[in-house]
């Protein structure tokens, strides 16, 4: 199911400005996103996500690089590629002096062949049936979002783009936008989910690539990242004496402490666990508790931003 | 293309905007009428309509001037700030299409409202020279009508084409609309100064836009004494004016990226 590829970028690179004062907002990026897989794009606040977006999109030219669409180049013809995608832009806005269904409608005219019906389900899908005869001007961040998922949903697309879907909703409205998405996903579509919001990533997608000053510094199934950010929790009699014995081990990656509370926590292959437990008693070193301790995809998010901080910071 | 065209008038249409420029521009020409029947004063045996035609012409340009790039310039600068343009490119409608639609639309409404303008005041100068002068000459009016009409069109579509690519360059109706109203009257100033004495940069004048719009103005006004230039060469510099600006208007909105 997921063998070919429906969002490819190979190279893709985007400055903006003038050559003395340039800024690159998409750095060299290289992903793959396969058919009908749930793919999270994750990155802090200008890392160059919805740069990404407006790129995948010809909203925005790239520098360098290439973007391909259903398996076709996005320069041969865009509009036809587009078609058979949709896409949740983030602050999306409306005509204000038009309902939310005038609004649906045009969208559904400009996409055409939109039945009538098609436009009163997605308003129904989204929750937005009983105000969809108010001028837009008056609606919420939350509302406008529903808007924008229900113009999205209007033509049945193979790959929906969301930027920041969740913005501006109230946790029962985001609930019913992740069931959404993975609504979407089970009638296999592919989405490309941008979000801040790391545990809905982790909750809702089986790909991601994390993204950083525009580059990806990461990025797989969900699960693999996960793994990468497994650590054995131990609590020790003696945390100094474990650290000393374990600080060489070559196979054992980070070493965390809480001598306060006498936990140990070591990044260590789970087949290993064993070892160092052996390695401890052995070092006369009792163990009280031993405990694998998943990191989650914020923890892993946070600290591969951190350890580029910091290679960043020492190749200056 | 003509979905196009239809969605952009329904968007036209649902707004207030060219409806209070229409009863604006209505207002111009009938109040002087009204002011005319009202004092009864009657200076001829006749109405000669094709004079009394030149006061709406020159509302319509004058004031059609100002109206038409607040309104083209609304057109396609609103769509930056609402957002609304990055939502419909996005759903796959190209570039071109899109300007062409846009830029159509604003060509018909336009039309249609000096149509409606001029239609207006021939029907207020027969029921006010009927109930003054009691007698209408058509002597010349045809001719006069459809050359004024035509001249006012290419007068229009010049600041037309000029808003809608400030606008897109701006990527602001409020920006695109005061560029081009500042070049409007910046124009004639400058091109007052430069007529100033008799060096080269008087015979230039002759290919700025102001001067050609003013010499058509003229003309409209049938006031043939002043004719500075045929009529035919104003619209031949003000048509390359406009092509000009559209192409440029299209090779930027090509180039552009439209970001939040």
């Amino acid at each position: 199911m997921y063998d070919s590829p429906i969002v490819k970028t190979e190279g893709l690179t985007k400055r903006f400005g003038r050559a003395s004062r340039q800024i690159v907002a998409v750095d060299d990026l290289s992903i793959t996103v396969r058919r009908g897989s749930i793919f999270g794009f994750l990155g802090p606040n200008g890392a160059g996500k919805t740069t990404t977006i407006g790129l995948l999109l010809g909203l925005i030219r790239a520098t360098s690089g290439l973007i391909s669409l259903f398996g076709r180049d996005i320069s041969q013809d865009l509009p036809s590629l587009l078609r058979r995608t949709s896409a949740v832009l983030e602050n999306t806005s409306f005509y204000p002096y038009l309902t939310g269904r005038q609004n649906t409608e045009i969208f559904a005219r400009m996409t055409g062949g939109v039945p009538d019906r098609r436009i009163d389900e997605v308003l129904e899908t989204v929750g937005l049936q009983r105000r969809a005869g108010h001028k837009a001007g008056t609606y919420s961040l939350g509302m406008r979002q529903r808007l924008a998922i229900a113009v999205a949903l209007l033509n049945d697309p193979a790959l929906v783009i969301l930027d920041e879907p969740t913005n501006g909703l109230d946790p029962s409205g985001i609930i019913e936008i992740r069931n959404l998405i993975g609504e979407l996903g089970r009638q296999g579509k592919t989405i490309f989910l941008s979000s801040h919001l790391l545990h809905e990533v982790e909750q809702v997608c089986n790909h991601a690539a994390i993204l950083n000053k525009g580059r990806v510094i990461a990025q797989g199934p969900v699960d693999e990242l996960l793994h990468r950010g497994r650590m054995l929790r131990m609590r020790v009699s003696d945390v100094r004496a474990a650290v000393t014995l374990l600080k060489d081990v070559t196979w054992i990656k980070t070493i965390e402490t809480a001598a306060a509370r006498g936990i140990v926590r070591i990044a260590v292959d789970e087949e290993r666990f064993p070892d160092v437990n052996e390695m401890l008693v052995k070092g006369g070193i009792r163990v009280l508790e031993m405990k694998k301790s998943e990191k989650s995809l914020e923890d892993f998010f946070l600290a591969t931003i951190e350890a580029e901080k910091a290679a960043g910071a020492g190749n200056a | 293309m003509l979905r196009m065209i239809g969605i952009e008038m329904f968007k036209l249409r649902k707004r207030w905007m060219p409806y209070i420029m229409l009863l604006l521009l209505l207002a111009t020409i009938i109040i002087p009428l009204l002011e005319r029947y009202l004092s009864g004063a009657t200076q001829a045996e006749a109405l000669v309509l094709r004079d009394a035609m030149t006061s709406t012409f020159t509302s319509v340009s004058g004031l059609g001037i100002i109206l038409v790039a607040i309104l083209a310039a609304s057109m396609t600068g609103a769509e930056y700030g609402w957002g609304t343009l990055r939502q419909t490119l996005a759903r796959g409608t190209s570039r071109n299409k899109y300007l062409t639609a846009k830029l159509l639309a604003i060509v018909i409404v336009v039309s249609g409202g000096v149509l409606a303008a001029i239609l207006v005041g021939v029907i207020a100068n027969i029921i006010t020279g009927t109930l003054i002068e009691g007698i209408i000459d058509w002597n010349g009016f045809t001719g006069y009508f459809f050359a004024s009409l035509g001249r006012t069109l290419v007068m229009l579509a010049v600041y037309m084409s000029m808003a809608v690519f400030f606008a897109m360059l701006m990527r602001s109706y409020a920006t695109g609309m005061a560029v081009t109203v500042a070049w409007y009257i910046g124009e004639s100033t400058i091109i007052d100064l430069l007529s100033i004495g008799n060096g080269w940069w008087k015979e230039a004048t002759g290919y700025f836009i102001g001067y050609n719009i003013n010499n058509l103005m003229t003309m409209n006004a049938a006031d043939l004494s002043i004719e500075a230039a045929p009529w035919w060469q104003s619209c031949v510099i003000l048509l390359t004016y406009m092509i000009v600006i559209l192409t440029a208007a299209y090779y930027l909105f090509r180039r552009q990226d439209i970001t939040a």
